[in-house]
Order: C-alpha cells, then sequence, then structure tokens
C-alpha cells in the first residue's frame, strides 16, 4: 500500500474517532467576557476551543489537523436563550412559510451562513497575520473618526483580531506536536516529513504561504475553522485557481516534483473525509458535508483557467474515491478538449462526479443579477447547486416554493388536498376560470403568496455572527459588517423551486382536458384528483401514455415548463432582501422528494404520495427519447432566469458509454449541453447497486436507458430474470 | 400465433432476394427511430428502423421487424383489463385480438389507454423521419455521429432508405447503413452509394449452415460483400457471436479469411455478443417457440479469443466500443 492508500484505510477505519473528546468548556467564567457583547464572546469561544482542543497527527499525514472536539464552549448567556428566535424551523422538518428555514442554528435559534464559500484566496494573499493587521487599521481609522467602544463596527473587528490569532495559534500547536513528534522518530524519512509538517505550521495560515504544500495545509486550517466556528456544508471553492501560483513556483524552481504534488493534493482530499458523521442532523439525509470544488471553467479576465492543477484534481478524486471532494467541473465553449475529456473519464468511474457547470449559461445570469463580470466569471458552488462567487457572497437558503401545493391550492379553494388545512390564498370560482390564460393567472396568484409569506419570514429572522468566515472575506473588513449583519458584497437568499416538470406536465393535461377538449370540467378534475384516481384508472393510464411529457422534445410541454419556471423567477426577483440583496430563483428539488406524502395526486397521472421530478429533470419514468431529447428540452428552459442554479440529473448504463468511444460519446453530449443553454448537469453512469435498486423500485428508474447494439429498450421494462441478467452483465462491463 | 413467421414455410424463404419494394420512395414502413443509439456506427446516432426483413435468424434480437405489415406488442404488465380492445377489434368475434388475423390496423392500439397494446409500424413520408432526425443534429456534429439506416433489412425498402440518406445529406448529416447485405446487387450498390459507411453483417461462413439458421444461402451475401469492397466503399463487418451456433473458431476463421481477402474497404470488423435482451420482445410479439430462450450470452473470455483469431489475420478488431487490436 502507497501511503495514500494507507491514509484512505486509516480514515475510513475511524481511527481518528477515538481521539475525539468532550469537553465542558465556557468563557463565561471570565467576567470581563461574559459581559462583552455577543461577537467578542462567540470569537473568545472559538478562541478557546482552538486553544484546547487537543491536537493529533496521524503516521504518514503530510496535511494535519483533526477536528476532536466538536461543541463551541459556552458563550450564550441565558438571558439570549429566553429570548430565542421564533423564526427558525429547525432541519429535517417540513417547512413552508411560517418558519424560515435553516439547516444550521445556534443556540439561540439563529442560523449561521452555510454554503459560504471562504475567501481562500485572501488566505493565500494575506495570511490571517495580514487580515488581522486590515482590521486593526480599520478600527484605528474608526476610532479615529470618533467611533467609541460601543460600535458595531469596532466590535466585529476586534473579534476579527481574536479569530485571527486563534487559528495561527492552533497551527502553532500542530507545530509543536510535530516537532515534538521528529524528536522521537527513528524513521529518518518520517522524521523529516515532521519537521516539514512543523515548519509549514509555524508558517500558515497566519503568514502568506511560501510553497504547495504551506497553501494546502493553509486551505485545510481554514476549512477546518470554518466548521468549528459553527459552519455547516463549508464549500472549497475554486483550489485550482487560488493554489495554482505555489504550485507553478515550486515546479519552476526545482522545489516540488509533480508526483509530490500530487500526493499533497491526494492527502488533502483524504482529509476533507474526516467528519462526515458529525454533519448536522440526520445521518441519512442531511449527511452532506457540502464539500464542494469547483474546477475549471474562466478566469475573472475571462481566458481559459484550466491549469495542471485541474487536471491533478481530477485524477487525484478518481485514486483517492472517497466521498469529498465532490466536484464539480465549469465547462465554456473554449474549454481545452483534454480537460472535458478527463472530466468525463472521471464521471464514467460512476462516482456521480463531477458534475458540470454551464459558464455559458451561468456567467450571463449573474451578470443579468448585477454580478460584476470578473465576480460573475469567479463563481463557484456551494451547498447543491448554488451559484455564487468565493469569498464575496453570503447565499442563504430561502427554503422551498412547492409548486405542487400551488396547484392544489387553485383547485381546492387555498386548501392543501392532503390535509385540508388553509395554507394557500383565496382563489377564484373554478366555474370562473374560464380559459387557460385565467387558469394560469389564478396559479401565479398562488405562487406569489406563496413567496411573499417566505420573503416576510426572511426578513424578520436573524442570523448567528461568524466573525471567523468574515474574516476571509473580501468586504466585511472594509465595512466593518459581520456577514450576518449584510457585511458581503453580494447578500442573496436562494428560493427553490420544487416539482416544475410535473406541474408543465399537469398543465398541459389541464388544458387539453379541459379548455380544448372540454372532456372534464375542472370541478371534475379536482373531484378525480381529490379522490385520487379511484375509479378513473382509464383516464390516468391515457395521461400517461398519450399526452406529452416534459423532457421529450416536444415544445408545446417545454415551453409551459418554461412559461412556469419565467412566472417563479418573475415572482422571486420582484423582492429584495433586508440587506438589499436579491432573492434568487433556483429550480432544485433539495430534500424535496423527501416530503412527497403531503400531497395529493397530480393531474399528470402521478398519484398522492408518488415522487416529483428532480430540480430541472423530467418526471421520473416520463422521459422516452433518451438522453439527447432531455438536454434539448432542458435548453428550451430559459434558465438564464434562474440565476440560483437548474440542475439536470441523468443516468447511464455503463454499457451506454464504453471505452474511448463510450468517452467520446459522453463528451459530445457535454458539449452540446454547454452550446444550447444548459445549467449544470449531474451525470450519474449506473452502478450495479443502483441496477439492483431499480430491479426493485421500478418506478423511480423508468428512464434508465439499456442501449446494446441495435437493440434498444428501457431497463424496467425488461423481465425480472433479464434485468437481473443485466446487473451480472454490467459488472462484466467493469471486468475489462 | 406467428409460427409461421418463426418456422418459415419453405415459400417464406427465398433463395434469391425478392424484388424490392418500389413503391412512393418517399413513404416507408419504419417501426422505431431512436435517438442516442450509440453502437450502430461511430458518434452518437439517430437510428431509423425500417420494418421487414427477408432473413429468419433464429436469434434475430428484434423480431419485431420481420414482417413488413404493422404488428401489434402486448404488454401483459401494463394491461388493465378495460376490454376496450375487445370492442374496436373488427375481426368476428371468435378470431377477435387473434394474431394469426390480425391486419395490423391499430384499432386496439389507438384505444388502450395504458400503452399495453401498441402498434408496431407505421408508414411514415421522409420529410416525418427528417423532423425526427435534424434535431439532435447539434450531437452528431459534436460526436462524429449522424443518422444510421437500419432494419430490418433497409435494402428491401430501397427508394426510401435511398431518399433519407439523400436528405440527410443535404444537412450535412453522417450517413451509415446496416445490412444483412441480402438483396440483389444493384440495390445495394444503389443504397451504399448514398451512405458514407456500411455496417456489414456475416453471420456464418458455411452456406449450409448459413441457410439453417437464416433461412437463406450466404452466396448473394458474400459476392455483394466482393463487389461492395472493389468499390472502395468504407465497410464495418459485424459477426453476431451466438454460443453455440455463429461462434466456433472455424467459423469465425473463415469469416476472417473471407474479410481479410476484401482488401482495405473494410475498417474493421465488430464482433457483438449475443444478449438475452430480445426476450421479452419474443413474448410481447406473440412467439411462444424462441429457440435460444434461456442461452447465456459469450463470456469475455470468449470474445477475446474469438477476437485474437481475427487479429492474428491481421484485422482491427472492435468488441462493445472498445477496439482491441
Amino acid at each position: 500500500m502507497n501511503r495514500i492508500e494507507r491514509l484512505r484505510e486509516r480514515m475510513e477505519s475511524g481511527v481518528h474517532k477515538a481521539h475525539r473528546v468532550r469537553m465542558s468548556l465556557t468563557v463565561l467564567d471570565d467576567e470581563k467576557i461574559a459581559a462583552a457583547p455577543h461577537i467578542i464572546r462567540k470569537a473568545k469561544a472559538l478562541e478557546k476551543l482552538l486553544a484546547e482542543m487537543p491536537v493529533y497527527i496521524q503516521d504518514d499525514e503530510l496535511i494535519v489537523g483533526f477536528r476532536t472536539v466538536f461543541d463551541l464552549p459556552n458563550y450564550i448567556t441565558a438571558e439570549e436563550i429566553e429570548h430565542r428566535n421564533p423564526h427558525i424551523e429547525t432541519a429535517g422538518r417540513l417547512h413552508i412559510f411560517d418558519y424560515v428555514y435553516n439547516l444550521c442554528q445556534d443556540g439561540r435559534g439563529y442560523g449561521t451562513d452555510n454554503g459560504v464559500v471562504p475567501g481562500h484566496h485572501n488566505v493565500m494573499s494575506k495570511g490571517f497575520n495580514g487580515i488581522k493587521a486590515d482590521a486593526g487599521r480599520k478600527i484605528d481609522q474608526l476610532l479615529s473618526e470618533g467611533a467609541g467602544d460601543e460600535s458595531e463596527q469596532v466590535q466585529f473587528l476586534q473579534a476579527v483580531e481574536i479569530v485571527c490569532g486563534a487559528i495561527a495559534m492552533f497551527a502553532a500547536r500542530y507545530a509543536d506536536e510535530a516537532e515534538r513528534l521528529a524528536a522521537s522518530e527513528t524513521d529518518q524519512q518520517r522524521k523529516g516529513e515532521l519537521e516539514a509538517i512543523a515548519k509549514v505550521c509555524r508558517n500558515v495560515p497566519g503568514n502568506v504561504p511560501c510553497s504547495f504544500h504551506e497553501a494546502l495545509q493553509a486551505v485545510f486550517f481554514t476549512h477546518l475553522v470554518t466548521w468549528a466556528e459553527g459552519g455547516y456544508l463549508v464549500p472549497v471553492g475554486r483550489l485550482d485557481q487560488y493554489v495554482y501560483p505555489f504550485y507553478e513556483a515550486d515546479i519552476a524552481s526545482g522545489a516540488l516534483t509533480q508526483d509530490e504534488a500530487r500526493e499533497l493534493l491526494n492527502c488533502l482530499f483524504v482529509k476533507f473525509n474526516a467528519d462526515q458523521d458529525k454533519t448536522h442532523g440526520k445521518p441519512s439525509y442531511y449527511a452532506d458535508t457540502g464539500c464542494t470544488m469547483v474546477l475549471g471553467g474562466q478566469t475573472p479576465s475571462g481566458d481559459d483557467a484550466t491549469n495542471d492543477v485541474t487536471y491533478m484534481v481530477l485524477t487525484g478524486v478518481g485514486t483517492v474515491r472517497m466521498a469529498d471532494p465532490k466536484l464539480r467541473a465549469r465547462f465554456h465553449v473554449g474549454s481545452p478538449d483534454e480537460y472535458v475529456r478527463a472530466a468525463c473519464e472521471l464521471i464514467k468511474q460512476g462516482m456521480g462526479t463531477p458534475s458540470i457547470e454551464n459558464d455559458e449559461t451561468i456567467i450571463p445570469a449573474l451578470q443579468k443579477l448585477g454580478y460584476r463580470t470578473e465576480d460573475a466569471r469567479d463563481y463557484a458552488i456551494a451547498g447543491c447547486w448554488e451559484i455564487l462567487t468565493p469569498g464575496r457572497s453570503s447565499e442563504k437558503q430561502g427554503g422551498s416554493v412547492n409548486m405542487p401545493y400551488c396547484l392544489e391550492w387553485v383547485l381546492n379553494d387555498g386548501r392543501n388536498f392532503i390535509s385540508g388545512k388553509k395554507w394557500g390564498a383565496d382563489t377564484p370560482e373554478l366555474a370562473s376560470l374560464a380559459t387557460f390564460e385565467d387558469f394560469f393567472d389564478a396559479f401565479r396568484k398562488q405562487i406569489a403568496y406563496h413567496i411573499e409569506r417566505m420573503v416576510n419570514n426572511h426578513n424578520k429572522a436573524e442570523w448567528a455572527p461568524m466573525p471567523f468566515l468574515s474574516a476571509t472575506l473580501d468586504d466585511c473588513v472594509e465595512r466593518g459588517k459581520d456577514i450576518s449583519e449584510g457585511g458581503a458584497r453580494y447578500n442573496d437568499i436562494g428560493f427553490q423551486l420544487a416539482g416544475t416538470a410535473n406541474m408543465a406536465d399537469s398543465l398541459l393535461v389541464i388544458k387539453r382536458l379541459v379548455y380544448e377538449d372540454k372532456e372534464l370540467t375542472l370541478e371534475e378534475l379536482r373531484d378525480i384528483l381529490l379522490s385520487d384516481y379511484e375509479g378513473a384508472e382509464d383516464l390516468r393510464q391515457r395521461i400517461l401514455t398519450r399526452f406529452p411529457k416534459f423532457g421529450n422534445d416536444d415544445d408545446e410541454v417545454d415551453l409551459l415548463a418554461r412559461e412556469i419556471i419565467q412566472c417563479f423567477a418573475d415572482e422571486v426577483s420582484r423582492h429584495k432582501t433586508r440587506f438589499g440583496g436579491h432573492f434568487r430563483p433556483r429550480i432544485s428539488t433539495g430534500g424535496g422528494h423527501a416530503f412527497t406524502k403531503a400531497y395529493g395526486a397530480s393531474p399528470d397521472g402521478r398519484k398522492a404520495g408518488e415522487r416529483f421530478a428532480v430540480s430541472a429533470s423530467p418526471a421520473p419514468g416520463r422521459d422516452m427519447k433518451g438522453p439527447t431529447a432531455v438536454i434539448k428540452s432542458v435548453a428550451k428552459l430559459g434558465l438564464e432566469a434562474t440565476n440560483g442554479g437548474a440542475n439536470l440529473d441523468m443516468m447511464f448504463h455503463p454499457a451506454a458509454l464504453t471505452g474511448d468511444d463510450g468517452t467520446k460519446k459522453l463528451t459530445a453530449l457535454v458539449r452540446t449541453f454547454v452550446e444550447t443553454g444548459g445549467m449544470q448537469l449531474q451525470v450519474n453512469v449506473v452502478s450495479n447497486e443502483t441496477l439492483v435498486e431499480a430491479r426493485k423500485h421500478p418506478e423511480d428508474y423508468r428512464h434508465l436507458v439499456v442501449r446494446v447494439y441495435g437493440f434498444t429498450t428501457y431497463f424496467t421494462q425488461l423481465l425480472p430474470e433479464l434485468q437481473d441478467h443485466l446487473i451480472t452483465r454490467s459488472e462484466y462491463e467493469y471486468s475489462a | 400465433m406467428h409460427s409461421a413467421a418463426h418456422s418459415p414455410a419453405p415459400n417464406d424463404k427465398p433463395d434469391i432476394p425478392e424484388s424490392p419494394d418500389r413503391g412512393d420512395p418517399l413513404r416507408g414502413m419504419v417501426f422505431d427511430i431512436k435517438r442516442f443509439a450509440v453502437h450502430d456506427g461511430p458518434g452518437i446516432r439517430t437510428t431509423v428502423f425500417l420494418k421487414g426483413c427477408p432473413l429468419r435468424c433464429i436469434w434475430c434480437h428484434n423480431p419485431e421487424s420481420m414482417l413488413r405489415r404493422p404488428e401489434i406488442a402486448f404488454y401483459p404488465d401494463k394491461c388493465i383489463h378495460c376490454g376496450r380492445c375487445l370492442e374496436v377489434c373488427p375481426l368476428p368475434d371468435d378470431r377477435k385480438l387473434d394474431r394469426e388475423y390480425c391486419t395490423g390496423c391499430g384499432a386496439c392500439a389507438e384505444v388502450c389507454p395504458s400503452g399495453a397494446r401498441v402498434l408496431c409500424g407505421r408508414e411514415l413520408s421522409v420529410d416525418e423521419v427528417m423532423a425526427e432526425v435534424v434535431s439532435d443534429k447539434a450531437f452528431y456534429d459534436n460526436s462524429g455521429g449522424g443518422v444510421t439506416v437500419s432494419g430490418g433489412e433497409p435494402l428491401a425498402q430501397p427508394a426510401f432508405a435511398c431518399e433519407i440518406f439523400r436528405s440527410c445529406r443535404a444537412e450535412s448529416i453522417h450517413t451509415v447503413l446496416d445490412t444483412t447485405g441480402y438483396a440483389e446487387w444493384e440495390v445495394l450498390a444503389e443504397v451504399a452509394s448514398h451512405a458514407d459507411l456500411v455496417l456489414y453483417d456475416l453471420k456464418c461462413a458455411d452456406p449450409q449452415k448459413h441457410r439453417e439458421l437464416t433461412g437463406v444461402s450466404n452466396e448473394v451475401i458474400l459476392e455483394n460483400a466482393r463487389r461492395l469492397a472493389r468499390t472502395d466503399k468504407a465497410m464495418i463487418v459485424r459477426i453476431p457471436v451466438i454460443p453455440g451456433y455463429t461462434d466456433s473458431p472455424e467459423n469465425i476463421r473463415d469469416i476472417g479469411k473471407f474479410v481479410s481477402s476484401l482488401g482495405d474497404s473494410v475498417k474493421s470488423v465488430e464482433l457483438l455478443p449475443y444478449n438475452r435482451l430480445a426476450e421479452a420482445k419474443y413474448h410481447q410479439y406473440g412467439y411462444s417457440d424462441y429457440e435460444l430462450e434461456g442461452l447465456d450470452p459469450p463470456s469475455r473470455g470468449e470474445l477475446l479469443a474469438l477476437a485474437e483469431i481475427l487479429t492474428s489475420l491481421g484485422l482491427r478488431v472492435c468488441l462493445a466500443g472498445d477496439i482491441i487490436c
């Protein structure tokens, strides 16, 4: 086994978990701190945590640092807890709009910014000592302008000074530990490595990195402390961009070989997997780490950004084969073939990584939103699909606009089909909706009502200060404002549209059956849906088999999907956040599929409780013309309007993409997606396990295409024994 | 039931190709148009499947392609037993929905709400085919793909196949003909002249065995291959590897030797391993006597050994998209 294999095995076996400890720490026992403003107390708590948390370096490690204590020392006063924020709902529960959706919160129930990409580029160019010095200068300036101790700006900047010092101190403790281990190390090679680690940790992240090794270590310390502060879903941003100058210099000077660079990167990748079990919330669904890394694309000046590190990350992630980091490959029309090919080769390995981000759609969308051009070109990804600029954006999760509810409310006087509760707005008598346009207008009003209530709650919400995260950002120090107070350059909240394809399919059915053919009245349709198609199976089957569905390159229904999306985007975009930022529309189900039980039957033939379409994808099993038709349908949606993101999910059987020839085909699909106006694409080359799942739950996998020579069929249309056969066969494809 | 279709009566397997359909060149019988076809020639392609074939290969993986006339596929698991098909079937009461007497009028499929009865085979115009085909032009251009006309046997509808190819070329779309080679030479020559590449099936070297397995002798097929190769048309020879039928080393070697004699026209030889995916279709189209039911596909090792025979003859061999040599 080589070093990386040993590290991976050790990480997977969880040896490091035995080093985790519980410590009952508090900063409130110091009277002076206890009386200090909240943000100072929080900074002090982080400082104390980083001073007390046991340090731990494993054999073989070149990049070091573990979180061994998970809770911040107590810094919240009893009085603060008493005045808990009533507007925040905890993760994992159904949220509609009486609460603010948030995945993570502090002890007072205040949400913490999650999914912000830390400003690693500032750590690279200034170091935390440099950031601390900036904060000090800004304090002097404010004081000279007459600000006093009660100035919130000054308090924030003091907190920045504390946390900047704290991370440098934490690194120094690792330097001490490495020296201690080196002193007793008998293996000369390891001794040398430990001495190198000590030297690295002595310098970064306080000072500016002097080497590629130092740059990667600074990234990891910053990542770790962002989590420690109470961050959640912490992304990595454009690693191949901000560490490249260090790589280039080391290679040029001969201080580093390519193999050494590769090994260091792979060491970093293993480290990202340490705390998969400690993410907030329930393990099954919310165990996401948000450890997203973005590759390639364009530079802020508009040139192609691909470099040696880009390729090393792609091959490294394929070698390490762990859950994190999750890669997002940015493509533009001018992306080099070699890069597109390398990304497609990795996709074919079947880990669902990298997914694809299309610069050609995303950059104009951000510009239209008001992003500066250089910031738009510098975008990265946070959370699931959120598009933002590293170190300059605060992008909060706003929650889902549940379109299927809006349709239920139109048909059922503002009431949910299943619960009967009146959550929607009043709606006109169905008989008065004389034309399809009238109907769509009523639908739009429900959407607007849904969004308005979410906006109102969001604009009342309080957020927890994050002085460490803020310190890494471009503008917070200069403005003297924490990210929770709108200190970032862009302060936006994303609303996600759930159930798009099902709604397009449904509206088409209403348009035809009710308004064109006049086969049913709206009341009759509503009654059929309320009864979950009881006694109307004929009709349901006819809807399923005879009506056009989104995802089949059929203009009528595809353009209806476009209309729904544009309507949603207009209604979201008209509002402003309380920091003057934007509400951003995104087509994403996130966890929406978990809540399908709450929805009744829909006019597209979907029965109560069945799943909805995922993000911008067709409804499950409704795309019957294959991937090219799906890509063409998505291209019609006008996705520049959904500047928050719009993801298309696709699944391929490995047999469709075998060999060099298969890579070329995947490359061509991706290129065409980029050229025709897609936004985000997640390609799954389906593993055997998935086929087994598909065998058990065919209703969820109806769009799984199996193409073998001239013969063509859908996996789920095969006889069970043949499905089993194919399952065996796909292993055989891989054994090649 | 189509017992006749699968165990063909003597008059159903002519030794010389039938006169092809020279009807309206702008209309043809199509049983499927598949986008994102990835194993029918280079790149991402759309394959147009023409219905009707003079051969009766016992392993045929598209049983719905054998007969020229429209047929009804029946998917029992989708049937909701509403009985509408019985109501509309124009046959007399004692023959309703009976495949033996079915004319493929499609009335039952028209009213079937659940898609349990599906009409296979539509007469389409070239314009209708092209409307579907051009929509993936961007994918063809990015992948070096295009349009493949397959079957059934496209040479049984040569005028229609030619018109499709001509229209594709007018749109700068790459064209591939996928054929058994079983047709009058003039017919093959004409259709192939409109194709950029010909996928040419060679199943069995021995004429008598070929007749047993496919219903026709291979003499016409081999002679056509020789003549086509002399026109310098780019060809890929495809050999179905059917365990126990075509997979003997002797057969592969004999086909390989024949291919070697064809010269530079043949760019590569593809081995098409048997798969069981067609079994379901035999049931859906009412065939109860599929001889290969339960037959296992060849192992990868066996395929590699057969590929080795071909490469030792100096041929370039492809297997499931992988270039072996």
